[in-house]
């Protein structure tokens, strides 16, 4: 089947639209027409049986030209407003092509099982995703100086990541043995007693829409630090919201992304029940059954700016949650400043200490030390 | 009342040797003449002579009609038969009946109650015949005594059957009752054999049985009141003398109770016992001597520990001084006397560090061999003067440096010269001189000694008490000397060569008005007062000599001796470690810079993701599967008294010999109980 790549065009003046976090509107970068999404939706229907025919040609999946080994993977599509060709793995769903810079919408990457259930749209632009980043840095005490002054911003991307959310009535079962003493002194002997109970324990609780990260090419530890999405501001999946980002379809099965939630809940669920064995004197897991139910599962795509900065010859990776803010990312360390301030508050708190010392040896002896 | 009552008797006796005839022929009834035959007399005689001897209590029965006041009559009647030292007397005369019970054992075991109702009343079933009333009477007294003995003790009162189930090879006390009586077979039959050898050689050689019991429980009562009614019910005692209700009086003895169920012991002294083991001597010696053992269930070691240290306390009392925390001791005073001698004696060891001790000993042959033992076990103190005066002479002896060096032969014969008077004659003032004379040479403490007439009596009282202070404190005596001396250098040298400072560690300040000089003895104080210190102590104290002020140099020596005195090494390792702790204090805040850098993790939690209303508790429930009990020796961490020096002041809770108490049978015990 062709490679279907979509892109929406201004009505009014026919230039490529763009999705404004801003206003939740698309704009029209060109003649400033806004729409709704839901207006475009209806007038690309409107449009539908040229459609077909412009898409046809337009755009074709051309493996042919790769060599086996190279084009694992990789596919090629041509821009359909200046047939430059954009380079993209299996996975991508949506660009911007290098040389016009119009978003491209592979829409078969949105079709029969990729069809995403809900959309997070962006709430936060690229400016605001450099603000963040600069602000990330401040208040670092042991990141190098030179990072804040040397260090550029080589590349920012918004993309739409696959998530996957999970939701179930989780239940734990568990047992574990325990022990209470009392003691007691009668007539010169101390006497200890030792009960040794079962403990039983069990609850059910319901978690909503976990999300897990879908994509391998996205660290999970990197989407995981993203959290939380206020995900009751989701949508109904449209096309029209990606259109100026980044998007890739899911690459990792829910059944495989599962293991990852469940992990999660079994452990919020193990401690939440352990913790009801309080008033023993020693307390020791026995078994633990988890049982879940009512499970659903919902595709999610969700707002993420990537950044990618150099410095000194590396590359350093910052993610920002583009509905709420939050940015994540390792910073480097300043070896000699780390060793600078552990000196700094050592020799502090061992004047302290030894001023203590001393203070206490003089009151101790009356002032009469000489 | 009880001792009143034998001798009002003999008393009456040996008045009226006549009417005593009936008692003596063993008549407990007397009648008028016609109504009794002689036959019948006889029998109901024989049935009361009966009772009296198993009970120990005389029943009497006298039917006279012709006495009209009959509550006096029979008091009178009493006095003349009554015989035993507990008894009932009923009497009748025509129209009424008198009970009079006497003695303690009568009148608990026989109350009003008892007589009126049940006695009574078994007396009136019988009609007619007076032979079947009068036995009928006598049946009645002796069931409500065995029901009282019953309950009393659940010791058969006449004592034997008790002691019933003792194996042969068990050695017996001089009065014939086993000396092991080893209900719980806590001992081998060997350990038992060998025990109560031990403890036979031990009574016979003090005359005073020492008996050990165990049981496994005390049916009610309290240890100590069992170990006392085993003691006086069995017949226990030395010289014991079996009185009238088959229990012992005055018997010397001390048994050792243990009963298992509670892990209960307790200790019954008796007779002279009491006196040999004092309640400093048992509490103190004795039972840290064998208790442990018995804690650890060791019971044949513990018991051959008791046996040793009750050996010890009656060979110390044999030798004229039983072992207690007293510091004088003696016969002819009372316990009062003792007590306020004693208090005295205690205050003056704790400021002083010497112990004064004076023991009249009438039983020593040998003081001075008396006097080297009781020094060698029995001092409280290291530092002491001890006293012994005996029938065959008086030793006097001072042990401990310092003790020594306060008395002097020349103090020694003082404190003689103040005494000898007394001895012999008058021991409470002998003791009351002695304690004089030797409080004032053991607290006796001048370090300040100047020709200066001028300075005040309070100032040099009180600069004196405060070096007294530090001396105590510290072990460095400092002495001030002002004379006009031309060579303030040799009056210092002087004096310390003299004798009088007998301080191993000593500063002595001399000083004519213009130049001092200051010498150092003993490496404590050599330590302390180095040149430096010296040199400032002395930069101090002269402008004040200077300007004629004796009060103020004397204030600036002890001020500056007291810095000097607290003076103490600073201590490196203490910095050092402080620094280091420091240095690694350092790492804390910057490992909290350290994490601002990293900002990427994983999650492994999902709380927040869990709808809060939705956790719902399905099972919450404790099943027990069992328990087990531990029993360990409770440890008592106690501080120990130090031994030597100033010791003493452990015994505060005890007033110096016996306490005792009164058991059920009106025997007098001393002792202690407890837990092991």
């Amino acid at each position: 089947m062709p490679q279907q790549l979509l892109e929406y065009r201004c009505p009014a003046c026919g230039a490529s639209l763009q999705f404004d976090s801003g206003s939740q509107q698309v704009v029209c970068p060109y003649c400033d027409s806004t729409f709704s999404p839901q207006e475009l939706i209806d007038y690309d229907s409107f449009l539908k049986e040229d459609a077909e025919n412009e898409t046809s040609d337009s755009w074709s999946k051309d493996a042919e030209r790769w060599d086996k080994d190279e084009a694992t993977g990789l596919n090629v599509y041509t821009c359909a407003a200046c047939g430059g060709e954009v380079l993209g793995d299996d996975t991508l769903a949506s660009a911007r092509c290098p040389f016009c810079d119009n978003t491209v919408i592979m829409k078969r990457q949105f079709t029969g099982e990729w069809k995403p259930d809900l959309v997070l749209p962006f709430k936060l632009d690229r400016a605001a995703a450099q603000d963040a980043f600069r602000k990330h840095l401040h208040g670092k005490k042991l990141l190098p100086k030179a990072f804040h002054s040397e260090s550029c911003i080589e590349e920012i991307k918004g993309i739409y990541v696959p998530f996957w959310l999970f939701s179930s009535d989780v239940s734990a079962s568990m047992r574990f043995s325990g022990t209470r003493s009392r003691a007691w002194t009668d007539g010169g002997f101390d006497y200890v007693e030792t009960s040794r109970y079962a403990l039983l324990r069990a609850a059910t609780a319901r978690f909503n829409r976990i999300p897990v990260d879908g994509s391998l090419k996205m660290d999970d530890a990197m989407m995981d630090s993203l959290e939380p999405f206020d995900l009751s501001e989701a949508v109904d999946f449209q096309t029209a919201y990606l259109s100026g980002f980044f998007s890739d379809r899911y690459d990792v099965d829910a059944d495989v992304s599962v293991e990852r939630a469940k992990t999660r809940f079994s452990q919020t669920m193990t401690s939440k029940v352990a913790a009801m064995t309080s008033g023993f004197n020693s307390v020791a897991l026995e078994s633990s059954t988890i049982s879940e139910r009512n499970n659903e599962r919902e595709y999610a795509l969700l707002p993420v700016w990537l950044l990618h900065v150099r410095w000194n010859g590396k590359l350093y990776t910052f993610a920002m949650n583009g509905q709420t803010g939050k940015l994540v990312g390792d910073l480097p360390l300043d070896k000699g400043r780390m060793w600078k301030y552990r000196l700094l508050y050592g020799g502090l708190f061992a004047g302290i200490l030894a001023g203590l010392c001393l203070l206490g040896h003089f009151l101790g002896c009356g002032g009469g030390c000489l | 009342m009880k001792r009143v009552f034998p001798i009002l008797l003999i008393a009456l006796l040996l008045l009226v040797p006549v009417l005593s005839m009936h008692a003596e022929d063993g008549r407990y009834v007397y009648a008028d003449d016609d109504i009794l035959t002689e036959a019948e007399l006889q029998t109901v005689n024989a049935r009361a002579a009966e009772i009296a001897s198993t009970r120990g209590v005389g029943v009497y029965y006298f039917f006279y009609s012709a006495v009209e006041d009959l509550p006096s009559y029979i008091r009178e009647f009493a006095e003349e038969h009554v015989v035993e030292e507990n008894a009932l007397v009923l009497g009748f005369n025509e129209n009424y009946y008198y009970f009079l019970q006497i003695g303690p054992v009568a009148k608990a075991a026989l109350p009003d109650s008892v007589c009126d109702g049940a006695i009574l009343d078994a007396y009136r079933a019988v009609k007619g015949d007076p032979e079947r009333k009068l036995l009928a009477y006598l049946n009645a007294a002796d069931d409500a005594l065995a029901a009282y003995f019953e309950t009393q003790s659940g010791l058969i009162p006449s004592g034997t059957s008790d002691l019933s189930g003792v194996p042969a090879n068990i050695a017996m006390t001089d009065g014939g009752k086993p000396t092991v009586v080893d209900r719980e077979h806590l001992l081998t039959d060997r350990e038992a054999e060998a025990l109560s050898q031990r403890l036979k050689e031990i009574g016979l050689e003090y005359r005073c049985d020492v008996v050990v019991v165990t049981v496994p429980r005390l049916d009610g009562k309290s240890a100590e009141a069992y170990a006392d009614d085993f003691f006086d019910y069995n017949g226990y005692g030395y010289g014991a003398v079996p009185n009238a209700q088959g229990t012992t009086i005055d018997g010397d003895g001390i048994l050792l109770l243990l009963s298992m169920e509670g892990r209960d012991f307790a200790i019954s002294t008796s007779g002279s016992a009491i006196k040999a083991f004092t309640d400093y001597g048992i509490q103190v010696y004795l039972e840290p001597q064998f208790l442990p053992y018995l804690s650890n269930n060791n019971f044949s070691d513990g018991f051959d520990a008791f046996a040793d240290g009750c050996e010890y306390l009656l060979k110390t009392a044999r030798e004229g001084v039983p072992y207690d925390h007293r510091r004088i001791y003696s016969e002819a005073l009372s316990d009062a006397q003792l007590l306020i001698f004693n208090d005295r004696a205690e205050s003056v060891a704790n400021a002083s560090g010497i112990g004064i001790y004076l023991l009249e000993n009438a039983a020593a042959d040998d003081p001075d061999a008396f006097l080297s033992d009781f020094i060698r076990e029995r001092l409280l103190e290291s530092n002491a003067i001890v006293l012994v005066n005996s029938p065959s002479g008086c030793a006097l002896r001072v042990t401990g440096s310092l003790a020594q060096a306060k008395f002097t032969d020349a103090k020694l014969d003082s404190v003689r010269e103040a005494v000898e008077p007394h001895l012999n004659r008058d021991a409470y003032s002998a003791v009351a001189a002695y304690l004089d004379v030797c409080e004032k040479i053991a607290t006796d403490y001048a370090h300040i000694l100047t020709n200066d007439g001028a300075l005040p009596e309070a100032t040099l009282r009180s600069v004196n008490d405060r070096l007294k202070q530090l001396y105590l404190e510290h072990g460095i005596a400092m002495y001030f000397l002002c004379d006009d001396t031309s060579d303030p250098s040799a009056l210092a040298r002087t004096f310390l060569d003299s004798g009088k400072v007998y301080e191993g560690n000593a500063v002595v300040f001399g000083t004519n008005g213009s130049a001092c000089s200051v010498l150092v003895r003993g490496d404590l104080a050599r330590e302390k007062f180095s040149e430096k210190r010296i040199a400032k102590l002395v930069k101090e104290v002269g402008p004040y000599l200077s300007a004629q002020d004796l009060s103020g140099a004397l204030d600036a020596f002890a001020a500056r001796g007291e810095k000097i005195m607290n003076w103490r090494p600073m201590n490196w390792i203490t910095l050092f470690v402080a620094v280091v702790a420091g240095l690694l204090f350092g790492f804390i805040p910057v490992s909290g810079m350290k994490r601002q850098l990293i900002s990427v993790n994983k999650k492994t939690s999902a709380e927040t993701y869990m709808e809060p209303a939705s956790f719902t508790v399905t099972q919450n429930s404790d099943l027990l599967l069992g328990k087990n009990v531990t029993r360990s020796v409770h440890v008592v961490h106690t501080e120990s008294s130090g031994g030597g020096g100033r010791g003493g002041s452990g015994g505060s809770s005890f007033h110096g010999g016996s306490s005792t108490h009164t058991s059920s049978s009106g025997g007098t015990h001393g002792g202690h109980s407890g837990k092991f």
